[in-house]
């Protein structure tokens, strides 16, 4: 099984190369570092990518291939990945307009890959090999094993401990009307509903603390609680929204990757 | 790991890049991946959509819709005043809209003022030469050139350093200067590293290079900015009742319109008639002045509460301040005066002397305790050391520089010490590491002193000797330093900052000869220990959060009698869960010490999570996120900075927790006359309902017009019922316990005596005055359309009157909640007083003046016939006064 690392020789996509790399190192996997070769990356800065990462790569036995491809990146990235055994794709993301509309990553966030997708926004360029805690904000109790595996091997890679960030959200109307006793009764249930992760991170062997609240801004909220806290990496599960979504408006995953004040990846697991 | 903590060369590894800066290709490429070094822009709000979305909130659009229907209704039957009704509602509509839309507007202010803070051009240097550039193409990897006065764009690791001296008040409300190094150190978090500098952060003195290593939302300022943008005040009590208010009303009006356009549909009327008579008691039931009333009653409050030194920001606030629980308070300028005052010295001889006088003042008494002929002088030697080791001065009645020393200069010139005899050479100045400062000087005799000031334990250390009872230098042993640090530690838990003072004739800072101790206190307001008693009273728990240690911060709060259970640190609260921290203050009062006011923000969030009402104080930039998120944002008008002050609801022009007590007792008082007031304009519909529904039974004309609806509730009622928003603290206010979070305005006992005691005489007013007009005058039952139009308008015009002259009685019975309306005094609301005479000027008016009859469909009525509406504006006040008698006796009042 492999891990691709999509690279063009920018300090970010290094980055985003380097959390696949750990990510490869606990399940085992080779990392494949690919690059499509465009007139606009200089190589000097895609070969000093190849040699650092190979480089560390050794230091901790990680098996490292480098694949060079041409042609359209949407096409050739997705004929690769058909015909090789992957699980899960890193690719950095950088601003255009937005980070994230209309990017080359939203793109492979909509082409059905047969991978998990883990899109980087990188702030912090010193924070790439240590992390004291992990976030994952969620909806209420909605985390699926592919998420929560993903999380995991991300804990594990870098010994972190790690926050589930359950939000509820409502309408002002029902905030105006939601009295303590009914609050605590939610989050009973939200808990109930999660028990199971807590009890598989210690059988995994990582420390996992679940946190609530309710808001009438969801994206708001994850940046404030972010903004507070001394998280260093945040993993926000991001979903493949239809046209339909899109045209009501912008996905919330841009505003995160916009206003994150720590390292963020946007995780789409692969679609059944 | 942080980069902080990477020496030089891994820190430009790590960010790819070199001394002489990034090539311009490289930058260029790094914008795109990093974006801009911006903060604001992205949530800009529209303005005009957010105006407009007022227009579609349910109230706004119920009152559309009546309007729509009016102008409906005058286009079928013209004449009828219905176009003058549609645009007295959708006057209300814009009025409505404008208040609301106006406290939206003013929230969004805090982050306009925080971004001002950040520069808009920095020095780098690119492709090995010093430019110039916008300070949002600042990326990580940059060289960045800092000089004296520079502000700081980004954070940044230091790597050349030549003195520099940064203010970071704005990330942590220290207004000291704060000294940079280029060494690297193992600390917790970035803000404690001295070899960064942080965006928004001003260089005060020196220069330096240093590498961006975080830009825009990554920086510690963006970390602020996102929590100032981003933290939204939970919806207030007052929105909250608002809401409930509007639902429950706007709910009985639709069902009861509803209601009756289908039984007038079954009793052969048509459509539009029943759409019109559906309408009419839509309008009836909507109590349109009430959004205006509670607004210009808030805002009537805020002003009552700027004579008491609070100045209000956020109308909403009024209110919840009444449902305030706990406060918490900084101590500095709040509890205490923030004027150092030096009370106590310890000569090393054994004396202790000390002296009057408060603050600054330059004229006071020295106690001397265990003194003789020679204490004198040694004090004054002491003084001496003290006062030109200083760099503060007292000149003329103006005070400059820090509070400490300036506390030591008060004492010197108390005791009439002039300096001028002295002459500077040098200065070695106080650093956090040396822990004490030491200045030499050139005596008249040609002798050079040094003079040194510190911490006592420092200066203690480095003393060989003393000063004994016969002025003679004697050998400091271990058992004359036990004795002195005896004194300091009783010094010390009486809440004193503690420096000690010595001299050396060698200009070293070794060997010092101990001269003594100072004890130093920011004095505890006089009125604060008065106020804590009341706000026990109240039910309200004062915490208070101090930078200083639990020794001192216990000491303070035995001082000003502020009781606790507990005291917990910053470096606790660090530690602690969210979950520990909310079981903790739970039901204990906590005394907070050593607290960083990052960590207020925590502490806020814990007692919302705990059902409390916060009001909590804060000055520094970083104290921002805290006083959005607490119920009540307090600012310091005179120390807080223009951040603290935008981000709070807010602000106390004197600083002083006393006046925050007195803005609780106003938000009490406003708590209590919306409640008055709007049971006052719910008693109103009663006689405005009534009529079309027993028009609807019986055959009797109509009693009255929709538009003399509205000139009750957009008209007659305004005024009384503001006046009523005006009345002043009730004797008890402050003996209760705070309104709870789920006590409603709206509740069972408003509707009780609005709707079925006041209003339903009201009611039994106006209908007796119209049936008995039109019975003296000739009319039989039966009689539905009346053929003498003008008799018609003057029974409308009693019916009108029969509520009117009962609003006038029920505004002054309801003046008191529970007390007799006697008790408060005729004439203590002038603006009562003042709607009395307007009232009766307008009845005259819809007697006597044609323009006015015109509009309202009303009529001159005989002398001798007004003598109906009399008995029952006595009967409406005298009942009231004896429930309310009735209630005191339940209660004991």
């Amino acid at each position: 099984m492999k891990v691709i690392a999509a690279v063009n020789g920018s300090v970010v996509s290094q980055m985003s190369a380097k959390y696949a790399l750990e990510y490869a190192n606990v399940l085992h996997y080779d990392l494949v570092l690919l690059y499509i070769k465009n007139k606009k990356d200089p190589m000097e800065d895609v070969n000093e990518t190849f040699e650092t990462l190979s480089l560390e790569g050794s230091k901790i036995g990680v098996n490292i291939e480098t694949v060079i491809l041409k042609g359209d990146p949407h096409k050739a990235i997705k004929d690769y990945l058909l015909n090789t055994n992957a699980d899960t794709l890193f690719c950095s993301t950088r601003r255009g307009k937005d980070y994230f509309t209309n990017s080359f990553s939203e793109r492979l966030s909509k082409a059905k890959l047969p991978v998990n997708l883990a899109v980087v926004r990188v702030v912090h360029l010193a924070q790439n090999n240590s992390f004291e805690s992990i976030i994952l904000p969620i909806k209420e109790s909605k985390l699926s094993v592919k998420k929560f595996t993903f999380f995991s091997v991300m804990a594990k890679a870098f010994d972190a401990k790690t926050e589930v960030y359950s939000i509820t959200t409502m309408s002002k109307n029902k905030m105006v009307h939601i009295d303590i006793k009914k609050a605590k009764e939610m989050l009973a249930f939200i808990n109930s509903n999660l028990r199971h992760y807590v009890q598989l991170s210690k059988i995994l062997g990582f420390h996992l603390t679940i946190k609530h609240e309710f808001t009438l801004n969801e994206e708001n909220t994850i940046l404030e609680h972010i903004a507070r806290s001394n998280h260093q990496l945040a993993i926000i599960g991001a979903k493949r929204l239809s046209f339909f979504s899109r045209f009501l408006g912008k996905e919330p995953i841009e505003k995160l990757l916009q206003n994150s004040s720590i390292n963020t990846i946007a995780f789409y697991p692969q679609e059944e | 790991m942080n980069p902080y903590e990477l020496d030089t060369k891994q820190l430009l590894s790590k960010f790819h890049t070199n001394k002489n800066g990034l090539s311009s290709k490289k930058a260029k490429r790094r914008l795109e991946e990093f974006g801009l070094n911006t903060i604001e822009n992205e949530d800009k709000k529209n303005y005009i959509k957010e105006y407009l979305k007022q227009y579609i909130q349910f109230f706004a659009i119920l009152l559309e819709v009546a309007a729509l229907l009016s102008f409906i209704a005058d286009h079928y039957v013209p004449d009828q005043g219905s176009d003058i009704l549609g645009t007295a509602i959708l006057a209300a509509v814009v009025i409505n809209a404008t208040f609301a839309f106006w406290q939206d507007y003013k929230a969004d202010q805090a982050m306009e003022a925080l971004l001002r803070l950040i520069p808009t051009l920095v020095n780098v240097k690119r492709d090995d030469e010093k430019v110039t550039l916008d300070a949002s193409k600042l990326v990580p990897g940059d060289i960045l050139i800092i000089e004296e006065g520079d502000k700081i764009a980004a954070d940044a690791v230091i790597i050349e350093n030549s003195s520099l001296y940064i203010n970071t008040s704005a990330l942590n409300g220290e207004s000291k200067p704060s000294r940079r190094e280029s060494e690297n150190k193992k600390v917790k978090l970035p803000l404690e590293a001295k070899n960064m500098i942080f965006a928004g952060t001003t260089a005060v003195s020196g220069s330096a290079i240093a590498v961006v290593t975080a830009t825009a939302h990554a920086t510690q300022f963006g970390k602020i900015a996102t929590l100032t943008k981003n933290v939204k005040k939970t919806i207030t009590p007052i929105q909250k009742e608002i809401i409930r208010i509007t639902q429950i009303l706007t709910l009985i009006a639709v069902m009861m319109g509803i209601v009756f356009f289908i039984l007038g549909i079954f009793s052969d009327r048509n459509i539009l008639i029943a759409s019109i008579f559906a309408l009419s008691l839509i309008v009836a039931n909507v109590p349109e002045g009430l959004m205006p009333t509670i607004t210009l009653a808030l805002s009537m409050a805020s002003q009552r509460m700027a004579k008491r030194n609070a100045l209000i920001k956020n109308l909403d606030s009024v209110q919840t301040l009444g449902s305030a629980t706990v406060i918490c308070t900084d101590k500095t300028g709040t509890l205490t005066k923030n004027e150092m005052t030096l009370k106590e010295i310890y000569l090393s001889s054994g004396e202790k002397i000390t002296i009057e006088g408060v603050g600054y003042e330059t004229k006071g008494v020295f106690r001397y305790e265990n003194s003789n002929d020679r204490s004198k002088i040694r004090l004054e030697n002491l003084l001496y050391a003290g006062l030109l080791n200083s760099r503060a001065t007292i000149e003329n009645g103006n005070f400059f520089g820090d509070p400490t020393e300036l506390s030591i200069v008060a004492a010197a010139k108390k005791m009439g010490l002039d300096p001028k005899n002295y002459k500077k050479i040098s200065e070695n100045p106080f650093t956090g590491e040396r822990k004490m400062m030491s200045s030499l000087y050139t005596t008249d005799k040609n002798e050079q002193i040094l003079y040194i000031k510190g911490a006592p334990e420092v200066i203690l250390q480095r003393s060989s000797s003393y000063i004994d009872k016969n002025s003679s230098i004697q050998t400091l042993d271990q058992k004359e330093k036990e004795k002195i640090k005896e004194q300091l530690d009783i010094f010390e838990n009486n809440a004193y900052r503690v420096l000690a003072i010595g001299i050396n004739s060698n200009n070293s800072e070794d060997d010092i000869v101990f001269l003594g101790l100072v004890a130093i206190m920011d004095l505890p307001r006089a009125e604060v220990k008065e106020a804590l008693v009341q706000c026990a009273e109240a039910g309200i728990r004062t915490m208070m959060l101090t930078g200083d240690n639990h020794k001192t911060a216990a000491a303070v709060a035995k001082k000003i009698g502020l009781k606790y259970d507990k005291i917990v640190t910053g470096e606790e609260i660090a530690k602690f869960t969210d979950t520990e921290l909310e079981e903790i203050l739970k039901d204990n009062d906590i005394l907070f010490a050593r607290m960083e006011s990052n960590q207020k923000l925590k502490i806020a969030t814990a007692l919302q999570k705990n059902g409390e009402v916060v009001a909590m104080t804060g000055d520094g930039v970083n104290d921002a996120p805290s006083l959005k998120r607490a119920d009540i944002g307090i600012a310091m008008g005179q120390s807080g900075t223009e951040v603290a002050k935008e981000a709070a609801d807010m602000i106390l022009l004197d600083d002083n927790f006393r006046s925050i007590v007195a803005a609780i007792e106003e938000g009490r008082t406003v708590y209590f006359n919306i409640k008055k007031f709007v049971t006052y304009i719910l008693s109103s519909n009663v006689p405005e309902i009534v009529p079309y529904i027993l028009q609807f039974f019986f055959k009797i004309p109509l009693p009255l017009s929709v538009i003399q609806i509205l000139s009750i509730d957009l008209g007659s009622d305004m005024l009384p019922g503001l006046a009523l928003g005006s009345e002043k603290p009730e004797a008890n206010i402050m003996k209760r316990p705070p309104v709870g979070k789920n006590e409603k305005i709206l509740d069972w006992e408003v509707f009780k005596r609005g709707y079925f005691f006041i209003g339903l005489i009201e009611a039994a007013a106006a209908m007796a005055a119209f049936i008995s007009f039109l019975l003296l005058h000739g009319w039989e039952y039966g009689v539905v359309d009346l053929n003498d139009p003008l008799l018609h308008r003057q029974a409308m015009t009693m019916t009108l009157l029969g509520a009117v002259t009962c609003q006038l009685f029920n505004a002054w019975t309801m003046r008191s909640w529970e007390y007799s309306a006697f008790s408060i005094g005729w004439n203590t609301n002038k603006l009562l007083l003042i709607a009395m005479g307007i009232e009766i000027l307008w009845i005259w008016m819809l007697l006597n003046v044609e323009s006015v009859q015109m509009i309202f469909n009303t009529a001159y009525v005989p002398m001798g016939d007004l003598w109906i509406l009399l008995p029952f504006p006595i009967i409406l006040f005298v009942s009231h006064e004896l429930y309310k008698y009735r209630i005191r006796k339940k209660k004991n009042l």
